[in-house]
């Protein structure tokens, strides 16, 4: 009974205790909400769209499991590409864009290509791609959290676009599907085109 | 003043106070956005009648002209807006791209009519060639995109669903009678080419 009647005593300071609940507070907290950041920032980025979204399904259309095997050179290209970001320029989105029209291109023309190039290609679009996303921002400016989001948001990207295609292409292997992802492959190049124009006549001035 | 006239006159004054500025056309919302782009390539005939040209003409030529055309079309046409956003001047200027769009739907038009069965590599640069023209002249009069993005997306959406209308109206070939249908439309393409040509339209 003198226990319960310390216990009793303890309970309002125990109930003094509890801080504010921070499930939700994005603010604060774990590295999360800083992966979630990274991973919005590279989503939200259309020259990393229009770079990524053609070299997955060129994996695709390249090969079944093309894009397994492109992402060791691409995940390694995303990783430089955060340490590369210090030398970056809004003016790296024109080579950026311009791999993405390569591997629409190549998507396109559907020859059976040797790994070495499009792993190459792989790459240096993942370290485009980080440097036109960082911004200039050099390597420890930011969260740790964000460059980890960055990276698996840049990643998720071909891995969709190839898991989308190369699901259709399983699904229906009729020849027309296969026509029908080289078209989508070269419609992606027309408006990585046409919006590399926009973004060059917003650098030069125009 | 009887009561109904002053209702009327009642009612239009607050009729008065609601109105707001008239906005018919100052293209407010839908400029430099998807909607914007998909529009762009759908409010001109001569475009319209280009882009289902290369469709029809390339359903009518079979594999692999049928996807040859339509993918070579928008990737060229993206080359001659290049060149028409940066502004860069080509021979001829405005006389050379309104006569070479002219003369995509009199040549499209022709080549469906009288089914013309041109190798490949030469159907792709004739498409080629008319791409620029088209591309430039919509490239040229371009809005200032406020979403470059979205509006390159609904510009090269538009202009594929038009060679698909193209190819679809193409597959009617297969019917008996399909033939004469296509054969007809190619001719209708090659009048309205004519008329842009003459000033008729």
């Amino acid at each position: 009974m003198k226990q319960l009647r310390r216990l009793g005593l303890l309970a309002p300071a125990f109930a003094l205790l509890p801080v504010a609940a921070e499930a939700h507070n994005f603010a604060k907290g774990t590295i999360f909400p800083q992966i979630i950041e990274g991973i919005g920032a590279s989503l939200n980025s259309p020259s990393g769209l229009l770079t990524l979204i053609p070299l997955g399904i060129m994996a695709s259309v390249w090969q079944t499991e093309g894009i397994l095997r492109l992402m060791p050179p691409l995940a390694a290209g995303l990783v430089a590409g955060i340490f590369l970001a210090l030398f970056g320029s809004p003016a790296y989105v024109v080579p950026s864009l311009s791999v993405g029209i390569i591997c629409a291109l190549l998507a396109v023309i559907a020859r059976p290509w040797p790994f070495a190039p499009l792993a190459g290609l792989a790459a240096v679009a993942g370290v485009l791609v980080n440097m036109v996303t960082l911004e200039g921002h050099g390597f420890g400016e930011l969260q740790f959290g964000i460059y980890i989001g960055i990276v698996l948001g840049a990643a998720a990207i071909p891995l969709i676009s190839a898991a989308v295609a190369r699901g259709a292409l399983q699904k229906v292997p009729a020849f027309w599907m296969r026509l029908a992802w080289r078209i989508i492959a070269s419609w992606s190049a027309a408006i990585a085109l046409m919006y590399m124009t926009f973004q060059l006549k917003a650098i030069v001035g125009g | 003043m009887s009561p109904n006239k002053s209702f009327r006159f009642l009612i239009f004054s607050v009729l008065m106070l609601a109105a707001t500025q008239s906005q018919a056309h100052i293209g407010q919302g839908a400029v430099g956005g998807f909607w914007s782009g998909f529009f762009h390539p759908l409010f001109g005939l001569d475009h319209i009648v280009a882009m289902v040209g290369v469709g029809l003409w390339g359903a009518f030529l079979g594999a692999p002209a049928i996807w040859l055309l339509p993918v070579t079309f928008p990737l060229v046409m993206s080359l001659g807006g290049m060149l028409g956003i940066m502004g860069l001047p080509i021979p001829g200027g405005e006389h050379t791209i309104e006569f070479g769009i002219a003369l995509s739907g009199i040549v499209l038009g022709a080549a469906v009519l009288f089914g013309i069965r041109a190798p490949n590599w030469i159907a792709a640069i004739i498409v080629g060639l008319f791409a620029i023209c088209h591309g430039y002249a919509h490239g040229a009069e371009m809005p200032g995109a406020a979403n470059a993005f979205s509006f390159a997306l609904g510009f090269v959406i538009a202009t594929g669903l038009l060679h698909m209308c193209g190819i679809a109206l193409g597959f009617l070939t297969l019917l008996p009678k399909g033939r004469y249908v296509v054969s007809g439309l190619g001719g209708v393409i090659c009048a309205i080419g004519g008329a842009f040509m003459f000033g008729y339209l």
